[in-house]
């Protein structure tokens, strides 16, 4: 393409591609792009056209499937400081001040302290942030973020700026005045620029030149030279006089802004696939194999402890008590108290969580107790609930119900009252009563957190049903436990452990497929923890 | 300032209100007759109770072996929680062979497991204190997992690209972007901590605050039994207030909202 030019930058033939959801995507493909020295070259292209994706490949950050790319003759494969990166959310450490993270590459780079205080100051001083050293990233408003992050970047001297879409976070006025400053800062030395946006007149305004990419798979559409005089003020203006195609950029851009993140997070949920599955799934399985082997052969030994009992006997005791309906009735026994339990303090967790998000009377009373109580372990009221209620299952219901509505609470008051204000103003603004928007605005809204609460309370219950059985009881799985090892049979002991793991596993996975019924399609990423 | 000590003033006082609601309503019904005064000693009689069992030292014995069980579980749980956990997130290899056990296991109500503890390490501290350790490292391991897989890969990125090594990226970057997540983890295992050294000590044991209060409610001491409850609220108030004191210091970049959120989470 330019003959004449110094070929700092070269790509040949550069493809990639990935599997999102088992499915062959094509990011880029067969493209080719060379790059003078001290050349400014902005790439615009619709969003998801592979130009993040370029850019990350000659920073050295994403692996390509295809093709070369070299910069000053050498070969790229790694990330370097020959080249400067600028993302559009800034990337600053938050732990340290505006000082701390321009100085941080110095620091790599194994300057002495005094050298490096000065040269972070004086690029600090050139982002006009003087004032500013002492401040943290959170203090700052994302122009001068953008501002920190270009000191630093620019703090190592790279020899290219990598820039992918620098300003798209920053409001009008601001980003204006951020390429005015970047001009301003490029005109001192010049430095190779690659730069990505999907602002046709920011890219006229800081380049020497454009490449327009077409949509996936990215291929280059245009390559155009802006022959504008620098310094250049009238921007928009100038352009149209000079008669720049326009139609190529406007179709290029009209999709909108790029989501880089979206990439990232498909390439990352693929690195494990394929072949990988199936070795991932042996190794998971190896550390409890081998604690199986290893009790199975250590129960064979002479001198074996009783309690060391051969996993083949467990299961044969397992069997022999589900057949003879002792475990199945000492299971039937814990599972009532636990339930009955959970789904009391969840109705009561959730009634008065929601009730106080919206009365503050109630709220003014329940949130300082709850939370005042929430560290203080409830167990510890088992004897004293005892004495009240006596052995039977009141006793132990209820102290199931009291551990179980604390984190309910919780979570129903905290979820309802981040409901997001503009929500409740639209259905407001769309006529809705309270009563209407409390059932069809803030509840829902509240349902990802209720069920956090509902998970850590089921987990709970099952610690205080045991204890609570362990403590006193004539029957249940707890109780089975402890007749267990008064008879010295082990395996029972065993069978019944296993049992009640078993049910807390069980319960657990019910619990988030109904979370996972109500909630995944209305809520993107909600509800895949777990 | 005046603001602030306002502010303050009142968060601290927050409490208060239903607190004494509760004391009111539960002086009303120790007198009124309906339930037995045995069942339901008026608050005198427990502040009496609280104020001799620190007298005589008889509660500050039991709670100081059972702060000191809980502590020593808690801490070596958060070692090998985040060793762990930082494992998992940084070798594929160690992520695929333990990585299932957490995800299985965190659902599974460890405490079933005393029984073979007991049989493992006897009746004292050690078998209490291993099941403390098992207990909270899963929530501390799977947070630091979860807080180090989730770090922006712009901020590695960024490192890398000035030149940084991987293990001053994983000093200087991972664990410091991870420290939120990985307290978040440590404030919902130390309530877990002390339930389950009070369990154990109720279930089989002559010493600490589970064994105090579970022996005074035997023997109709409900009183000190509830001087006991007392005790233990205490203690878990006061740690809990201390995690958020120190996570406030460490974490300065990062609002304590975050905090607040997931705290419930288990």
């Amino acid at each position: 393409m330019n003959a004449d030019a110094t070929h700092y930058l070269q790509a040949r033939g550069v493809g990639k591609r990935f599997l999102r959801n088992g499915q062959a995507v094509t990011a880029l493909e067969d493209f080719d792009l060379s790059i003078a020295e001290g050349e400014f070259v902005s790439i615009v292209g619709p969003s998801g056209c592979g130009k993040s994706t370029f850019l990350h490949m000659v920073g050295g950050f994403e692996p390509r499937t295809s093709g070369t790319i070299s910069l000053a003759g050498r070969p790229v494969s790694e990330p370097g400081p020959d080249r400067g990166m600028l993302f559009q959310d800034y990337a600053l450490f938050p732990w340290r001040t505006v000082l701390g993270n321009v100085a941080w590459s110095l620091e790599v780079q194994g300057l002495p302290k005094a050298r490096r205080l000065e040269i972070a100051r004086k690029y600090i001083a050139m982002v006009g942030l003087a004032r500013f050293e002492n401040a943290y990233p959170g203090e700052l408003s994302g122009g001068m973020r953008q501002r920190v992050a270009l000191a630093r970047t620019l703090a190592y001297e790279p020899k290219m700026l990598l820039m992918d879409e620098p300003f798209g976070a920053l409001d009008a006025q601001t980003r204006e005045l951020m390429q005015e400053e970047l001009t301003d800062i490029w005109q001192q030395d010049r430095r190779t620029v690659l730069f990505v946006t999907h602002d046709i007149e920011e890219a006229i305004y800081l380049s020497d030149r454009i490449i327009v990419f077409t949509a996936r798979p990215g291929r280059i559409k245009a390559d155009l030279r802006v022959e504008l005089p620098r310094p250049r003020r009238l921007h928009p203006q100038v352009a149209r006089v000079h008669g720049l195609p326009r139609q190529d950029l406007g179709h290029a851009a009209r999709r909108g802004p790029a989501r880089p993140g979206r990439l990232m997070s498909a390439i990352r949920s693929t690195a494990a696939g394929g072949s990988n599955r199936a070795l991932r799934w042996l190794a998971g399985w190896t550390l409890p194999v081998a604690l199986l082997v290893a009790m199975q052969l250590a129960a064979g030994q002479p001198g074996a402890p009783r309690y060391v009992v051969a996993p083949t006997d467990i299961a044969a005791t397992t069997w022999e008590l589900l057949a003879s309906g002792e475990l199945i009735r000492d299971a039937m026994a814990s599972g009532v108290r636990s339930y009955s339990g959970f789904f009391m303090g969840a109705a009561l967790g959730v009634a008065i969580g929601l009730l106080s998000a919206v009365w503050q009377q109630a709220r003014a009373f329940f949130d300082p107790l709850v939370s005042t109580l929430y560290p203080v372990p409830k167990v510890a009221l088992l004897p004293v609930i005892i004495t009240w209620l006596g052995f039977g299952d009141v006793s132990k219901i209820a102290l199931i119900t009291l551990a179980v509505f604390f984190p309910t609470f919780i979570n129903t008051l905290y979820g309802a009252r981040a409901t997001p204000v503009s929500l409740i103003w639209a259905a407001r603004n769309m006529g809705a009563g309270p009563a209407y928007i409390f059932r069809r605005v803030i509840f829902p809204a509240a349902l990802p957190q209720i069920f956090t609460g509902l998970r850590s309370g089921l987990a709970l219950s099952f610690i205080v049903l045991f204890a609570a059985e362990m403590v006193g009881s004539h029957d249940g799985l707890g109780d089975m436990v402890v007749r267990a090892e008064e008879a010295m049979r082990y395996d029972w002991m065993y069978t019944a452990i296993l049992a009640i793991g078993l049910m807390g596993f069980a319960s657990d996975r019910i619990l988030l497929a109904i979370r996972r019924r109500l909630l995944a399609d209305k809520y993107p990423g909600e509800a895949r923890d777990g | 300032m005046v603001e602030r000590l306002r502010a303050f003033a009142r968060q601290a006082m927050a409490p208060l209100y239903p607190l004494s609601v509760l004391a009111v309503a539960w002086e009303l019904l120790s007198r009124s007759g309906w339930v037995s005064p045995r069942l339901m000693p008026s608050i005198v009689k427990v502040g009496r109770a609280f104020v001799e069992g620190l007298a005589n030292g008889d509660l500050v014995y039991h709670a100081s072996i059972s702060f000191s069980r809980a502590l020593s579980g808690f801490g070596l749980a958060i070692v090998i929680g985040v060793l762990l956990g930082v494992l998992m997130a940084r070798s594929r290899w160690f992520e695929w062979m333990v990585e299932p056990i957490f995800s299985f296991g965190y659902p599974v109500p460890k405490i079933a497991l005393y029984p073979v503890f007991i049989l493992l390490l006897g009746f004292g501290s050690p078998s209490k204190i291993a099941l403390i350790a098992l207990e909270c490292t899963f929530p501390i391991a799977v947070n630091t997992y979860f807080g180090i897989r989730a770090v922006a890969p712009r901020l590695v990125w960024s490192a890398r690209n000035m030149g940084a090594g991987s293990v001053r990226i994983f000093l200087r970057v991972l664990l410091p972007a991870a420290l939120p997540a990985i307290m978040s983890g440590i404030r919902v295992a130390l309530p877990l901590s002390m339930v389950v050294v009070i369990i154990t000590e109720m279930i089989g044991d002559s010493t600490g605050l589970g064994y105090y209060i579970a022996y005074a409610s035997a023997s109709f001491m409900y009183a000190e039994s509830y001087a006991g409850v007392i005790a233990v609220a205490l203690i878990g108030f006061t740690l809990d207030r201390l995690l958020v004191a120190v996570r406030g210091r460490i974490i300065f970049w990062e609002p304590d909202g975050a905090a607040r959120s997931s705290r419930p989470s288990h």
